[in-house]
C-alpha cells in the first residue's frame, strides 16, 4: 500500500509540471531557443527580484493566417501573431510578436526579422511552426525566439 | 502487485502525453505559377484599349446572418477598385451582389488554388459565376489578407486587417485584382519565398521580361516593402542591405498595387503592367468570358487634374470637372454622352473622337 501511495504521489506531481521539460531549459541572450506552445525558458542572464532568473513562456498562438505556400504568388498579408509572456515571479509582461508568411525562417539582421524592443531588450520572433498547409486541424505549435539586450 | 503494475503502465501513459510530438515545417513543394503569356502553345492576340470586366460580390456573413462588412464598406470597397483602374481604361461591371449567410463559410481560412483551370478556388465555389470575377468579402476580422486563386483568376477573398487598414475595401482589392488580370508580385522571382521555379530580376532591368514579375518597366524588387519600411513615408529603409548579382543596389517602387507595400500607399500600376492586364485578359477564356462587350463606362464626380485619355465603347460622363491646364480625350468607339454638370476651368480641355 505505502508503495501504492508514494507511485501515485509521483504521478501526480509529474503531471502538474507542464514545464517538467523546461526546468533544465535555460536561454542566454542572443542565443535562439524553441519554445513548444505554454513551454517555459530561463534567461539565464536576468535575475529577477526574488534572486531568480526571469522566465519567458509562449503563451498562445493569437490567430495564423499566413497563405500556404502554394498560394504566396497571388496572396497579401498573410502573418501570425503570437503572445510570450515574460515573468519575473513579480510582474508579468505579454509581448506580442508578429510574422510573416511565405518563409520559413527568419535570419538573424536588423532588418529582416519581426521584432518588438520592449522593456530594455529585443524580441526576435524567428520562426513558427507548423507552417500552415490547410490540413492541420489543431496545429501543435512551436517559436524559435530570439531576445537580445539592448 | 498487479495494482502496482498497472500504476506503473499509468504513469508512463501519462508522461508520454505531456511530450509533445514535434511537427516539422511546412514540407510540400510551393507550386509555380507559369507566366501566361509565355506559353509557346498559344498564339496570342492582340488586345482591345479598353475592357470592361464583370464583377460579383459576395459579402460573408454568419448563419445568423451578422458579422460581415456593411454596405457602406462594401460601396467603398468596389468604388475603390473601380477608381484605381479607371486610368488604365479597364472599368468593371457590378454584376450583382449576395449575401452568404454560413458559419462554415464564414470561418473558412483554407483555400486551394485553381488547379483544374476554371479560374476559381478548386475548394470554394458558392455561388461562383463563369462570367465574373467573384469577390468573396471577408469582415475586418477575418483573414488579415487577400488571396486571388490564380494568375489569371477569377475569384479571390479579402478581408480583416493589415496596418491599421481594413484590406476588403483598401487598394488591396485592387492588387488581388491585379493577379486575377494576369500580374505577378513585383518581388516575384527575387524574394526567397518566391524564388523556386522562377529567375530574379536584376536592377538594371535587363532581364525584366523573363525574370521577376516579367514586366520591364517595374523596378527590381527584393522583398516585401512593409518588411523593412516606413508605413508614414512610404520608404523602404533596406537599400543598404540588398544587392543583386550585379552589385547594385535595389530601389523599387514603393507605391506599386503589385508589391507588398503599405495598403495606403499603393497608387497606381505601371503602363508595362497594363500592358500585361489588357493581353491577359484579350487572350485568356476565363478573362474573355468576363468582359462586357460595349458596356457603358459611367464617369460621375471625377475631377481631372492632369491630362487623361479614356478608351470606351460608350461614355455617360456627369458632375465632372477638368482643372489644372489639363486635357481630357474621350476616345470612344460608339456613343459619348456628356451631362450638363461637365465643367471645363479656362486653360483646361476636352475633346472627343
Amino acid at each position: 500500500m505505502k508503495h501504492i501511495v508514494a507511485l501515485l504521489f509521483i504521478l501526480i506531481v509529474n503531471l502538474a509540471c507542464d514545464n517538467s521539460l523546461s526546468q533544465q531549459n535555460r536561454v542566454h541572450f542572443g542565443e535562439s531557443f524553441t519554445l513548444d506552445l505554454n513551454e517555459t525558458a530561463f534567461i539565464s542572464d536576468l535575475i529577477a527580484n526574488n534572486g531568480k532568473n526571469v522566465e519567458v513562456c509562449f503563451r498562445r498562438v493569437y490567430f495564423d493566417y499566413r497563405c500556404p505556400k502554394s498560394m504566396c504568388q497571388s496572396c497579401y498579408g498573410s502573418t501570425a501573431s503570437i503572445c510570450l509572456m515574460l515573468i519575473d515571479r513579480k510582474d508579468t509582461f505579454s509581448i506580442p510578436l508578429t510574422i510573416l508568411g511565405c518563409m520559413d525562417e527568419y535570419e538573424c539582421n536588423d532588418q529582416l526579422y519581426y521584432r518588438k524592443d520592449t522593456l530594455g531588450y529585443r524580441f526576435s520572433l524567428l520562426r513558427l511552426d507548423p507552417y500552415p498547409d490547410g490540413s492541420q486541424v489543431n496545429p501543435i505549435y512551436s517559436v524559435k525566439i530570439n531576445i537580445e539586450k539592448l | 502487485m498487479k495494482h502496482i503494475k498497472y500504476i506503473i503502465i499509468l504513469f508512463f501513459w501519462a508522461n508520454w502525453l505531456t511530450i509533445f510530438a514535434q511537427t516539422s515545417g511546412f514540407c510540400g513543394t510551393p507550386s509555380n505559377i507559369p507566366d501566361f503569356l509565355n506559353n509557346p502553345s498559344i498564339s496570342y492576340q492582340t488586345a482591345q484599349s479598353s475592357y470592361t470586366i464583370r464583377v460579383f460580390l459576395h459579402i460573408m456573413r454568419t448563419s445568423a446572418g451578422t458579422g460581415g462588412l456593411t454596405q457602406s464598406e462594401v460601396n467603398t470597397a468596389f468604388n475603390t477598385l473601380v477608381s484605381d483602374y479607371l486610368p488604365y481604361n479597364i472599368t468593371f461591371e457590378l454584376l450583382g451582389t449576395d449575401i452568404i449567410n454560413n458559419d462554415s463559410y464564414y470561418n473558412r481560412t483554407n483555400f486551394t488554388p485553381d488547379d483544374n483551370g476554371d479560374g476559381k478556388f478548386d475548394n470554394f465555389t458558392v455561388n461562383s459565376h463563369s462570367n465574373a470575377i467573384d469577390i468573396y468579402l471577408y469582415p475586418n476580422n477575418k483573414l488579415n489578407s487577400g488571396l486571388a486563386s490564380n494568375i489569371p483568376g477569377t475569384a479571390l477573398v479579402i478581408g480583416g486587417t493589415a496596418f491599421g487598414v481594413n484590406l476588403a475595401s483598401s487598394h488591396v482589392l485592387s492588387h488581388e485584382v491585379g493577379h486575377c488580370l494576369g500580374l505577378f508580385h513585383t518581388f516575384h522571382g527575387t524574394w526567397l519565398s518566391e524564388s523556386d521555379g522562377s529567375c530574379p530580376e536584376l536592377v538594371n532591368g535587363t532581364n525584366g521580361a523573363t525574370c521577376g514579375d516579367f514586366v520591364v518597366d517595374t523596378p527590381a524588387d527584393p522583398e516585401p516593402i512593409f518588411n523593412c519600411g516606413t508605413q508614414s513615408t512610404c520608404t523602404w529603409n533596406c537599400s543598404s542591405i540588398y544587392i543583386d548579382a550585379n552589385g547594385q543596389r535595389y530601389n523599387p517602387d514603393t507605391h506599386l498595387f503589385m508589391s507588398y507595400t503599405f495598403p495606403d500607399c499603393m497608387n497606381h500600376h505601371t503602363a508595362g503592367q497594363v500592358s500585361r492586364m489588357f493581353s491577359t485578359i484579350a487572350n485568356s477564356t476565363i478573362l474573355n468570358n468576363t468582359i462586357v462587350s460595349c458596356q457603358t463606362t459611367t464617369i460621375s464626380n471625377q475631377i481631372f487634374s492632369v491630362n487623361t485619355t479614356i478608351n470606351a465603347c460608350k461614355i455617360n460622363v456627369s458632375s465632372s470637372t477638368i482643372i489644372n491646364n489639363s486635357n481630357v480625350i474621350f476616345d470612344i468607339t460608339d456613343e459619348a454622352i456628356i451631362n450638363g454638370s461637365f465643367e471645363v476651368e479656362n486653360g483646361s480641355s476636352m475633346e472627343i473622337l
